[in-house]
């Protein structure tokens, strides 16, 4: 009878995975759309990390996540992240807005590896640091890649992006917001 | 006309399909097994003159199809409007159908002695997958759908599917993949007819190895491609597409090893068919997570969800079906042969287990985001770090185990005899391990296990064919030489392996990597190389412009070749490629790329020496290789 029942196992999987593709195939064409999410971290002082510059030279610190005159954006990105890519081009977007400062922390990732993601996507970036170790996880409150997170001039976060930042508008429109 | 005629081959394959699939109703009589041998042979006929009309329409750049009109150019060279016809959706899956219906076809044509009944289930059950994937590409996919008014020009395949690799890579990829509906005909027969013995190994193993050949020589071109068409020197991505087929790969080699053991020793015969449902069933799933659009992917087609369901329900029929008759006649495939805990069967059962656990495992990655999706979580991806953290250590252990199995005895093995016999290959791993950590300052553990592992199975590959010969006192070419089909076959299969994991773990440990903003006339070296960028010169091709620079490689002062990196532009579809310039010698790569000139006519230019590259893909040929002279080798009756 034990037999029996291992015998019904890969029928069982399969009917789970099924039900789970016909959910997938159900939601029909999906609409990537970034929400700016609440979280512990909302209006509070930055969470303090020191992470290698990709060209090595400097270290991310407070100073390099402040800024008196422009809005601060951490992204994090990875070489091997496939939402990234699908994020992209509004990070090109965002890089163009005067009132940004664009940072890209690459998330569990080689420095080779990112500067030649980067040299073929486009760089969007004003300073890219490496977290080779996925450290910034725990303090940052992260669950993978792409997360974006915005930081005003008094250095205190201010937004939360889960997933790829698809709508570049909404970033422009909390930058706005926040700037006035 | 001609494409009428192929889309109406296509309707007639359906209705052969049907009655390929029904010829079971005979009960064995003469005249149905007949039907079904003629209906295989048939349907292939028809396949093969649907596929004829459709590679007609893009050769002629008939801009009436729809598909052609989506796939190809006129300027476009002729090899590619011939890629075309399969980088797309409804082309590929006619060449799956295609590959199918030849499976079919060669089952009634290279019977031998496969008994009459046994024959006519096989096809029946290919002709009821046949059947399936038929209407699939009839009614939903139909690739001879006309365009009216057609326009005067095609708006051409995607770039980076314009490459030679690419025109040859799907029809053997599917060729592997569609190889595996075989054994897994041969499975659902055996639960039919409640029999699984050593003959019935016989039959399937040539199958199950022809199917792996392919798909083993399939994935070493992919990767190949993946190399150097998209120009950031990586050689794995652990993309969903590679995934897909890695997992029938590895459950494919399980099956090729544990038919084994049913063949010799009459046990593991309800596990030898599962792993023969299962793998097929992977081919399946590969093939549906590609099409249906379910995930995001590098390699994803255009896709519509309406097809994805009936991709998705074609799937669940296959497979569920399958799966229900192993759970209700599974029980009544009874076990022989007893063996010892340590013994050939038991290295056999753990190498199984390994790969098993290794697809589990990259299963789980593949449908994670598809779960995180249904949870309405936003994509958020896990990649790569995932893989190389939970897939290379389960493989581990396969390294060492495959050095030992070859040389364990079937049924009962002597422990303290086969460290006796393994002691010249243990003192020369035990030194590459010494020498690994005297002269390099890489301490992962993944690259001594790599490297050292390596050199292990080499090693004790050479052990066995020094024992196989004789001994190293009998020695000679003549004994070498009259070793059997199926020895070479075990020896090349894995000896390949130890070469693929030297290639991929020595360009892991060893590379070297210089990058640069240049202008043309200024040197470097790298490797032992002196490289000097010439210049950059504008080129035409066909249907693309592209900046080519232009490098001069020098060693000793001695000129050794000159190396052309491209950043190509497709005019028809406004798309930037990067070409890689490659420099092979035996001892690894030379790669070049170069990027777009930045403000004050600077180049960004990355040079890496790849040490030991090429031997990834040797290492693929020379198990494919192996699998050919097993698959060769006169059987033993």
């Amino acid at each position: 009878m034990k037999k029996r029942l291992f015998l019904f196992l890969p029928l069982t999987v399969l009917a789970v995975m099924m039900v789970l593709f016909a959910l997938v195939l159900g939601q029909g064409e999906k609409q990537e759309v970034s929400v700016i999410t609440g979280d512990i971290h909302i209006d509070r002082p930055l969470p303090t990390l020191s992470l290698p510059s990709l060209e090595g030279a400097e270290w991310m610190t407070q100073a390099a996540l402040s800024s008196p005159d422009k809005i601060v954006v951490v992204n994090f990105f990875a070489s091997w992240c496939q939402p990234c890519l699908i994020e992209h081009p509004s990070l090109l977007k965002l890089a163009k807005n005067p009132d940004i400062r664009l940072i890209g922390i690459g998330w569990r990732d080689k420095p080779d590896a990112l500067r030649q993601w980067l040299m073929r996507q486009g760089n969007p970036y004003e300073m890219v640091f490496v977290d080779n170790m996925g450290q910034s996880s725990i303090p940052w409150g992260l669950s993978g890649v792409p997360e974006t997170f915005v930081i005003d001039k008094k250095g205190r976060m201010r937004g939360h992006i889960v997933g790829p930042v698809t709508d570049s508008m909404l970033v422009e429109a909390l930058v706005a917001e926040l700037r006035s | 006309m001609i494409s009428e005629i192929g889309h109406f081959a296509l309707i007639l394959a359906w209705i052969t399909a049907l009655f390929q699939m029904l010829s079971p109703i005979g009960r064995g009589r003469a005249r149905f097994i007949l039907l079904a041998d003629h209906a295989a042979r048939l349907q292939l006929l028809l396949v093969v003159a649907a596929m004829t009309a459709l590679m007609v329409g893009f050769l002629r750049s008939d801009f009436s199809l729809l598909l052609v009109v989506g796939n190809s150019h006129s300027a476009k060279p002729l090899l590619y409007k011939l890629g075309g016809v399969w980088g797309n959706h409804e082309g590929s899956l006619l060449l799956w159908i295609l590959m199918l219906s030849a499976f079919g076809a060669a089952v009634s044509l290279f019977r031998r002695s496969l008994p009459d009944v046994l024959r006519q289930t096989v096809l029946a059950v290919m002709g009821t997958i046949g059947f399936g994937f038929l209407a699939l590409s009839i009614f939903t996919s139909n690739p001879f759908a006309r365009l009216d008014p057609a326009p005067f020009e095609g708006q051409d395949l995607n770039p980076l599917l314009q490459d030679p690799g690419l025109v040859f890579h799907p029809p053997v990829l599917y060729a592997g993949y569609v190889g595996f509906s075989v054994a897994f005909a041969f499975a659902i027969a055996a639960l039919c007819h409640g029999r699984v013995d050593a003959v019935w190994a016989r039959w399937v193993r040539p199958w199950v190895l022809m199917a792996w050949i392919f798909l083993t020589i399939g994935i070493t071109m992919g990767s190949w491609w993946a190399y150097y068409e998209l120009g950031w020197g990586g050689w794995w991505f652990w993309d969903p597409v590679e995934n897909a087929s890695l997992m029938p790969w590895m459950t494919g080699t399980a099956l090729l090893h544990s038919v084994l053991v049913v063949e010799r020793r009459g046990a593991l015969k309800t596990w030898t068919v599962f792993l023969a449902i299962l793998t097929f069933s992977l081919s399946l799933l590969g093939t549906f997570l590609v099409r249906s659009g379910v995930l995001t992917s590098v390699h994803a087609f255009a896709t519509d969800p309406q097809r994805g369901l009936a991709i998705l329900i074609l799937l669940g029929g296959a497979i569920g079906g399958a799966f229900s008759l192993f759970a209700w006649k599974g029980a009544i495939l009874t076990p022989e042969g007893a063996f010892a805990p340590i013994s050939r069967e038991t290295g056999l059962i753990l190498n199984n287990l390994f790969l098993i656990c290794a697809a589990a495992t990259i299963l789980v990655g593949v449908l994670f985001p598809i779960v995180n999706d249904l949870l309405k979580a936003p994509s958020v991806s896990v990649g790569a770090p995932f893989f190389e953290a939970t897939v290379l250590p389960l493989l581990s252990p396969l390294v060492f185990l495959l050095g030992v199995g070859p040389l364990i005895a079937w049924r009962k093995a002597d422990l303290a005899g086969l460290f006796q016999r393994l002691r010249v290959a243990l003192i020369i791993t035990g030194l590459a391990g010494m020498a690994f950590l005297i002269f390099t300052n890489n301490r992962s553990i993944l690259a001594v296990i790599g490297l050292v592992g390596a050199v292990w199975i080499l090693a004790s590959c050479v052990t066995d064919l020094v024992e196989r010969a004789g001994g190293v006192r009998h020695l000679s070419i003549r004994r070498v030489m009259g070793l059997s089909g199926r020895f070479w076959g075990r020896f090349l299969g894995h000896a390949g392996f130890g070469v693929f994991l030297l290639g991929a773990t020595g360009t892991n440990v060893f590379q070297q990597e210089l990058m640069v903003m240049a202008k043309p006339g200024q040197q470097f070296s790298l490797a032992g190389f002196d490289i000097s960028f010439d210049s950059v010169a504008t080129v035409q091709g066909p249907n693309y412009r592209a900046e080519q620079a232009i490098f001069t490689l020098q060693k000793d002062n001695q000129k050794i070749a000159i190396i052309t990196p491209e950043k190509r532009h497709y005019l028809v579809n406004n798309v930037e490629t990067t070409e890689a310039g490659i420099h092979t010698d035996a001892a690894g790569d030379l790669f070049i790329t170069v990027g777009d000139p930045q403000d004050n006519q600077n180049r960004l230019v990355r040079m890496v020496r790849h040490p030991l590259v090429p031997w990834i893909w040797i290492g693929g040929w020379i198990m494919a290789a192996g699998g050919m002279m097993a698959a060769m080798a006169r059987r033993q009756t």
